[in-house]
Order: structure tokens, then sequence, then C-alpha cells
């Protein structure tokens, strides 16, 4: 009796010492992307700084720059809440920047570097209007953005807006969704960029425009 | 004697609260009154533009999950009251637009309910001509209008302007509202 209740015992302490883990799991980081100086020019807005742009029909109002971030994200590459087991994971950089206006309701967001939802690092400047509208800005290795017109890109070497001249502007299309096409007319259809002003201008489908107001 | 009073009086008791039942809360079917029906959107029209007075263009339409795409229904409360009710909702495509649309039988009268983004609201009893509810607007009834070089008939102007420091930043301070048509 006595032996049957000590190897009950030991049973149990074997069962409990078995589910603690011998070393508390740690995080390695497995690769890690910084962007370069350059990179982080592609962005070339300051905090706090005011842009003034103008509709198409003169209406003029300003865009405030808000939310100027550079951060590092991490994508995991296993399940990071294990206890026992050390986790991977690849860290990113990225800066992300918003300029905003009261009227019209306009919020644009810009975006440079992967963050922890993505695997591969994308070299790419993404642009989103109200968290709807899309465009990707791709970029090579000297961080010129790349004029593909096999999807629509249309390259200009220099274009005039308001009287004022602007070179190596990238005029490029939204994208929609697949399954969100909304059943309407009038959207942003084009975004006109460059290195050194950021956003020069936005055309709708109507043939409107809100372009920058130098 | 007095036995078969008190019973007497204990039934005469119970019918009159049953007779109070039947009179007071008997449940029913409350419908929109023919007069408003004349101020039911066409749903048919899923998108439109405006035009604001700075001469920006803006998008609306309505979004089509299930839950929008049915505008005319009955709200069953469960306690035998039903209401008839029509509602329709735009998006805006650019700005961060709501506009809500509705007309609700509740009791006698007809309510015409406008919302914009979900924060300025008013309700109008169109039977007492009275908004009972809500930012009260200056309502005004106009036979006719131009707007655009365009002539409309049946027009409720909505205007703010009075209000402007009680209403959101994003509500506009004047909508035209043709009967029979949509918001102008």
């Amino acid at each position: 009796m006595f032996v049957k209740y000590r190897i009950i015992n030991l049973f149990t302490v074997l069962i409990l010492v078995s589910s603690c883990c011998i070393k508390e799991s740690v995080e390695i980081e497995v690769e890690r992307y910084e962007l370069s100086e350059k990179e982080l020019e592609l962005i070339p807005y300051s905090d706090s700084q005011q842009i003034s742009f103008i509709h198409s029909e003169g209406y003029v109002f300003d865009f405030n720059v808000e939310g100027n971030i550079v951060e590092q994200g991490r994508y995991y590459l296993s399940d990071h809440y294990s206890y026992c087991n050390d986790v991977e994971y690849v860290s990113y950089e990225y800066k992300r920047v918003e300029i905003k206006s009261n009227y019209p309701n306009l919020n644009i967001e810009f975006s440079v570097g992967g963050d922890e939802n993505i695997y591969d690092y994308q070299d790419f400047l993404q642009i989103n209007i109200n968290g709807y509208y899309y465009a990707y800005l791709p970029y090579d290795g000297s961080i010129n953005l790349i004029c593909n017109e096999e999807e629509g890109a249309i390259c200009h070497d220099s274009i005039i807006i308001n009287g004022k001249k602007y070179n190596s502007v990238l005029e490029k299309p939204f994208k929609v969704f697949p399954g969100t096409e909304l059943p309407v007319i009038l959207r942003p259809k084009y975004i006109l960029y460059n290195k050194q002003q950021g956003l020069i201008q936005i055309k709708m489908s109507n043939d409107e425009t809100y372009s920058i107001n130098n | 004697m007095r036995r078969i009073l008190s019973i007497i009086n204990y039934k005469l008791l119970i019918a009159v609260f049953m007779l109070l039942n039947i009179c007071c809360y008997d449940g029913g079917t409350f419908y929109l009154s023919e007069e408003s029906k004349a101020y039911m959107i066409d749903t048919t029209i899923t998108s439109f533009e405006m035009v604001d007075s700075n001469g920006m263009t803006e998008g609306f339409y309505i979004p089509q999950d299930p839950f929008e795409t049915q505008h005319h229904y009955f709200n069953d409360y469960g306690n035998g009251i039903i209401e008839e009710s029509f509602n329709v909702q735009y998006n805006s495509t650019l700005n961060y637009y709501i506009f809500d649309f509705l007309l609700r039988a509740i009791d006698d009268s007809t309510f015409l309910n406008i919302e914009w983004n979900q924060k300025d609201r008013f309700d109008y009893n169109l039977r007492t001509g009275e908004i009972e509810y809500g930012i009260a607007p200056k309502l005004s009834f106009h036979d006719s209008l131009t707007v655009r070089g365009v002539e409309y008939k049946d027009i409720i102007e909505i205007d703010y302007y009075s209000r402007i420091e009680d209403t959101d930043i994003d509500t506009p301070i004047k909508n035209l509202y043709v009967r029979r048509k949509r918001l102008n």
C-alpha cells in the first residue's frame, strides 16, 4: 500500500515536472529590414507641416500633416504565444504619414516599408484616401519611382500645375479591389506624386482635381 | 349578501380592467400616412452626385449589403405593435458622409427623420407639423425652386444656419429635399 502510494506520488511529480519548460522561450530576430535615408525621404512631409491645395473650381483648403511615424514592426514566423518554444520573427522598419483636411473631409495616408502583416518586404510607396482608395508607387534600387505603363502609369518628365513646374512626376491610377466596386460614377481616378513635393494632384473621374497650391 | 356583493364587485373590477386593456393597449399595426408616402425616395436611383456651394462634387450611393437594401418594412416589437417604416441610407464616395432618411409610423402620426453622419438628427411629425426630437432646423416648404438651373417642385428646405453652433462640423448647413424624388 505504501509502495503504491509512493508510485502514485512519483508519477504525479513526473507529470508536473514535464509540463514545465526547461527554459523560458525567447524571441529571436532572424531577419531585419531597415529603410534607407532615401526611402524615408520618399515621403517628404515634416511634422505639423501645412500644405495648401486647391480644387479645380477654386476652393482653397489646407492639409495638415499628422501622424508622422517611423517604427519597427515584427512578423512572427511561428506561434508567438507559445510559452516553451523559441519564437522567430522578421522585423521591418516602416514610415507612415497622414495628411488631413477638414473640408473636403480627406484623410490621406502614405506608407513605405513592410509591416508585421506582410511577409515579403515591399518596395513600393502605398497611398490611400480615407482607407478605401489605394495607389501603389513602386520604386527601384536607386529609390526612383518606377513608371510601369502596363499598370496604367504615366510618366511626366515635368508638368505644370497652377503655374508651377514639377519634375519627375508619376501619375498612377487608384486601385479598386474586386468585389468592392461602388455603384457610382464619381471616384478618385489618378494620383500625381513626386519625391520632392509628395502629393501633387488627385484627379477625379469627373475630371475635377485637387491640386497643390503654391 | 355581503359575500355576493363582494363577488359581484370583484368581477366588475376584472371586467373594467379588461375593458381598459382593450381600449388602451390593443396592439395593432400603424401605417405610414398617405401624405408621407410622397416623401419616399426612389430607391431605384442607387447613386447620384451633388455639388456643394464651393463647386466640389460628391457622389452618394446606397450601400448594397442585405440589411440596407430592404427599405420598406414593418417593425414588429413583439408586443402586438407593428409599425410601418421606410428607410434609406446613402454613403458618400470621397468624404465621410452618411445620410439617413426614415419615415416611421408611430401611433397616429408619421415621423420624418433625417440624420447626417449618425450625429445630427431631427424627428418631424408630419401630422402636427412639429419637430419633436433633435436639434431643430428651420423647415420651409416651397412649391418650386430652381437649383443650378433646374426647377424642382415640392421642396423641403432644411436649414441649420441658426443652429450652426449646435451641429456637427460635417453636417451640411442647408439641404433641399424634393418630394417624390431624392435629396437635392
